[in-house]
């Protein structure tokens, strides 16, 4: 009996693991052969030759590459901090005080990453074309910040939850004024829900198509625009290497930012 | 020092529930001042409205022409910023008035060695001990020049055999600085510890406020009484016994009493417990159980006394 | 806090919220009857309405987002489920490993697309490996799964990039049931079926009705995965809201913006029909 619950475990566990390789690292095996290959051809399996050619394309030869992986970046970034400045004072609102209808505020200020982004976006589409933000990078950090920031809300609004109120209320009796503890008794406080809000932020706005197509109009560069015409093009090997380089770049970032924020903490015995 | 904090009718309610009840109190100026109560009494809402952190529903606070500065509250547990090192600690509130670089660093150095800490500038609040942390905390309110210091209860987070020290280390601070003090605490031995003044607050209203002894020895009220230590009520039927001739019914302090041992006393000792300072001796008399302090040392259970009354107070 | 701090608090948000989001939908509104779209708009007040509600091309298009909304969600809540109990079960030493499942969090929809065109359009992988295996005779059952007019291959797309987000928010809730709650329902007899079904379910209710009105939502009016995997006809409607809004007249403005009010109100009623009947579903289940 115990002995038929064990093999009955181990296989449990054997049909998982087999699973999570199928799934999900399997797929990222054949994108590396196809970004090695020259070409791949039905019925394949294998490629048709190995070759750097996808290599030298994205990183020499092809005009856009570097400018649309910065300008992505760049972009994603401003987000992240508009998101931030804009959601910082309501976040310290929702978090400390209770007034009438605050769930209803609360639930509106949440809701444009409950409803679908569709819906929204033609309107604000002719209000932006209207302000002349269109084309411009402003209008994309704008764009995706409204649909973007109540990921970011809702980290801070639990962050704030957890900060002790007692702490802004010693700062402001020393005599700083509320900016100043705001920049410097709050904020430092508030990192691990930084951490935790910004990078969701900072990804699902790097990762956007739709919205940067609709609102750049192909005049601000980005990396899913330049991956675009290669998927639509069925040139494999290409695509395949950007894919990778969306899976490395993301995870490249979070390691930086986690080993800051563990060493800041660290310094501080904070745990 | 001329003058008195005074707290005018001070009302305060939280969520419908009144912490504050038309409170009124003078705190002469210069003087140490404990605030007694139980947990919920409404102690640290007291602190806080001196502090200017919240307003009073009605009523006011008046603080004589003579002080300058705000009142600086140290918070129970302190409130240290965690991501600032000792020294911008103690330095936040000059640095929030954007004085000169130079200036700050001389005011913060010459607190630290004031108070101590000067060896653990560099150090980050976590990694301070309990009393190094207040001291840091009360550096980095004193740094500014305070006239008033608030502390809502100092000695919660230090260890219980730090309690007279860090009193006497208080009152030399109170004195160093001409300081008005005023403290909160739920426990009367740090009160009295600290303090000349003592106010009794209970639900938010004022039971006694005066010098700390008279309050001890002759209080107001039965509750007040109690709050400070024991009470012994004497039964009408003893007044004979105790020569008393009052009408009012009469307590007194365990410590009030003295023992004469005689054989043929009326008294009888049930039990002896050694305290430290004192012995608490459980006494029978006439089927009223007496609590008393005493330094006697030589009695012990079984023995019999008689009792003397030295002090007592009736109401 | 005073009201006027509060409400300065407050502003930094809903300024650009109701700046954008408001009159964003109230311009929608406006235009979807013609108003301030057209300038000789002959239409009455509805007649875009009661247009599109009569073209068999939305219709099919609503029933055919609503079907691959649908599908995708409880397809992603269905395999996420399951993948969350088994990586909850797994021995400690296969964690690490077991993490994977979140690459496709941070994969970018276009690319998820890209992966499933790769593998499962009639000339890609997993048909040429059926090809090689059959020795030619057949190319499997996937092999016209982007043609289907079931929509698989984006229903798939969507479970693949949302059921671990499904398997992240409910390894959230189940790491946090006590190990003794599940010993001691098994010492009382019960089974792994019964004890899913009657101790771990309740605990992931909330979270999975939350989850079901977000991916249900958000598959109903994305546009990145159909955009790549999906066929002309029958479209997604964020597709031909798109083609309409971009690609046709003027004139037709109110139609887009017609189609656009309907899904606004729908997604509205939706959120708000659904978690009130999951709060009595609740309270029912409470009660027993």
């Amino acid at each position: 009996m115990k002995n038929g619950s064990l093999v009955f475990k181990s296989i449990r566990s054997l049909l998982t693991v087999s699973v999570l390789i199928l799934v999900f690292i399997l797929p990222v095996l054949l994108l590396l052969m196809l970004a090695f290959s020259s070409a791949w051809r039905f019925p394949g399996p294998g490629p048709v030759a190995f070759s750097l050619r996808a290599f030298r394309y994205v990183f020499f030869q092809s005009p856009g590459f570097f400018q649309s992986i910065l300008s992505s970046t760049f972009y994603s970034i401003c987000t992240v901090i508009l998101s931030l400045t804009l959601c910082i004072l309501p976040a310290r609102a929702l978090a400390w005080e209770d007034f009438p209808l605050k769930r209803v505020v609360e639930g509106l200020l949440l809701s444009p990453v409950l409803l679908p982004v569709m819906t929204f976006s033609m309107g604000i589409h002719i209000l932006m074309l209207k302000w002349g933000l269109t084309g411009t990078a402003a209008g994309i950090v704008v764009v995706l910040t409204l649909f973007n920031y109540p990921y970011m809300l809702r980290s801070l609004i639990s962050g704030y939850q957890q900060f002790p109120r007692t702490m802004t209320e010693t700062a402001s009796n020393l005599g700083a004024p509320w900016h100043y503890t705001l920049v410097r008794v709050e904020l430092p406080q508030l990192i691990p829900a930084i951490a935790a809000g910004a990078p969701v932020v900072f990804l699902t706005a790097f990762s956007e198509y739709f919205l940067v197509f609709l609102i750049g109009g192909g005049a601000v560069p980005s990396l899913s625009g330049y991956l675009f015409p290669f998927i639509s093009g069925s040139d494999y090997p290409v695509s395949s290497l950007i894919v990778i380089i969306f899976i490395i770049l993301p995870l490249l970032l979070f390691t930086l930012l986690d080993s800051v924020v563990y060493a800041v903490y660290k310094k501080r015995s904070l745990s | 020092m001329e003058g008195f904090i005074k707290f005018l009718n001070v009302c305060k309610q939280y969520h419908d529930a009144s912490v504050l009840k038309d409170l009124n109190i003078s705190v002469p100026l210069g003087e140490s001042l404990s605030v007694l109560g139980p947990s919920g009494s409404g102690k640290t809402t007291l602190l806080k409205i001196l502090a200017n952190i919240i307003t009073a529903d009605s009523g006011s606070v008046v603080l004589p022409h003579t002080i300058k500065s705000q009142p600086v509250l140290v918070f129970q547990d302190y409130q240290l910023f965690p991501y600032m090192t000792v020294y911008n600690n103690i330095a936040f509130g000059l640095q929030a008035r954007r004085l000169p670089k130079k200036e700050i660093k001389e005011k913060v150095e010459a607190m630290a060695v004031k108070l101590s800490i000067d060896n653990r500038l560099k150090a980050y609040p976590a990694q301070l001990s309990g009393g190094e942390k207040q001291r840091c905390a009360l550096a980095r309110a004193l740094v500014l020049k305070p006239e008033v210091i608030l502390l809502d209860e100092p000695f919660a987070n230090l260890d219980r055999n730090l309690k007279s020290e860090t009193a006497e280390f208080l009152r030399s601070i109170q004195q160093d600085f001409k300081l008005t003090m005023i403290t909160v605490t739920h426990d009367q031995e740090e009160a009295l510890m600290l303090s000349d003044w003592l106010a009794i607050l209970v639900n938010g209203e004022m039971l006694e406020f005066g010098r700390a002894e008279d309050i001890y020895f002759q209080p107001g009220s039965l509750e007040a009484a109690r709050f400070l230590g024991p009470v012994n009520e004497i039964p009408r039927s003893l007044y004979a016994y105790f020569l008393l001739e009052s009408t009012d019914s009469v307590y007194c302090r365990a410590e009030s009493l003295e023992m004469i041992p005689d054989e043929n006393g009326k008294a009888k000792i049930k039990s002896k417990h050694f305290k430290g300072r004192y012995f608490r001796y459980t006494i029978e008399l006439a089927d009223t159980s007496i609590q008393l302090f005493s330094q006697q040392k030589d009695l012990c259970g079984g023995d019999r006394v008689d009792l003397k009354l030295k002090e007592f107070f009736s109401f | 806090m005073k009201r006027s701090v509060l409400a300065a608090h407050l502003m930094p948000l809903l300024i650009p919220f109701s700046l954008f989001f408001v009159y964003g939908m109230v311009l929608t509104l406006a235009q979807s009857t013609g108003w301030g779209a057209v300038d000789d708009y002959r239409g009455g007040f509805f007649s875009a309405y009661e247009k599109i509600l009569k073209d068999p091309l939305f219709l099919q298009s609503t029933i055919y987002s609503l079907w691959i909304a649908l599908a995708s969600s409880v397809g992603a809540l269905f395999f996420g489920s399951l993948l969350a109990l088994a990586i909850w079960q797994l021995p400690r030493r296969f964690k690490l490993l077991a993490g994977i499942y979140r690459l496709p969090i941070i994969l970018p929809h276009i690319t998820i697309a890209f992966i499933v065109l790769f593998l499962f359009s009639n000339r890609g992988m997993v048909p040429a490996l059926f090809y090689h295996w059959s020795s030619g005779e057949t190319l499997g059952p996937f092999s016209n799964l982007l043609y289907s007019r079931g929509g698989g291959a984006i229903i798939l797309a969507y479970i693949y990039k949302e059921a671990p987000f499904v398997v992240l928010m409910e390894l959230a809730v189940l790491q946090n049931i006590p190990e003794e709650r599940i010993i001691t329902a098994r010492q009382l007899g019960a089974g792994g079926f019964r004890i899913y079904l009657r101790v771990i379910l309740p605990q992931l209710r909330a979270v999975i009705n939350t989850l079901f009105v977000i991916l249900f939502l958000y598959s109903l009016g994305a546009f990145d995965i159909p955009f790549i995997l999906g066929i002309s006809e029958p479209s997604m409607l964020s597709i031909q809201i798109y083609n309409l809004y971009f690609k046709s007249d003027l004139v037709n403005r109110p139609l887009v913006m017609a189609r656009l009010s309907l899904m606004f109100l729908f997604s509205l009623g939706f959120i708000l029909i659904y978690l009130k009947a999951a709060k009595n579903l609740d309270e029912r289940v409470r009660k027993i």
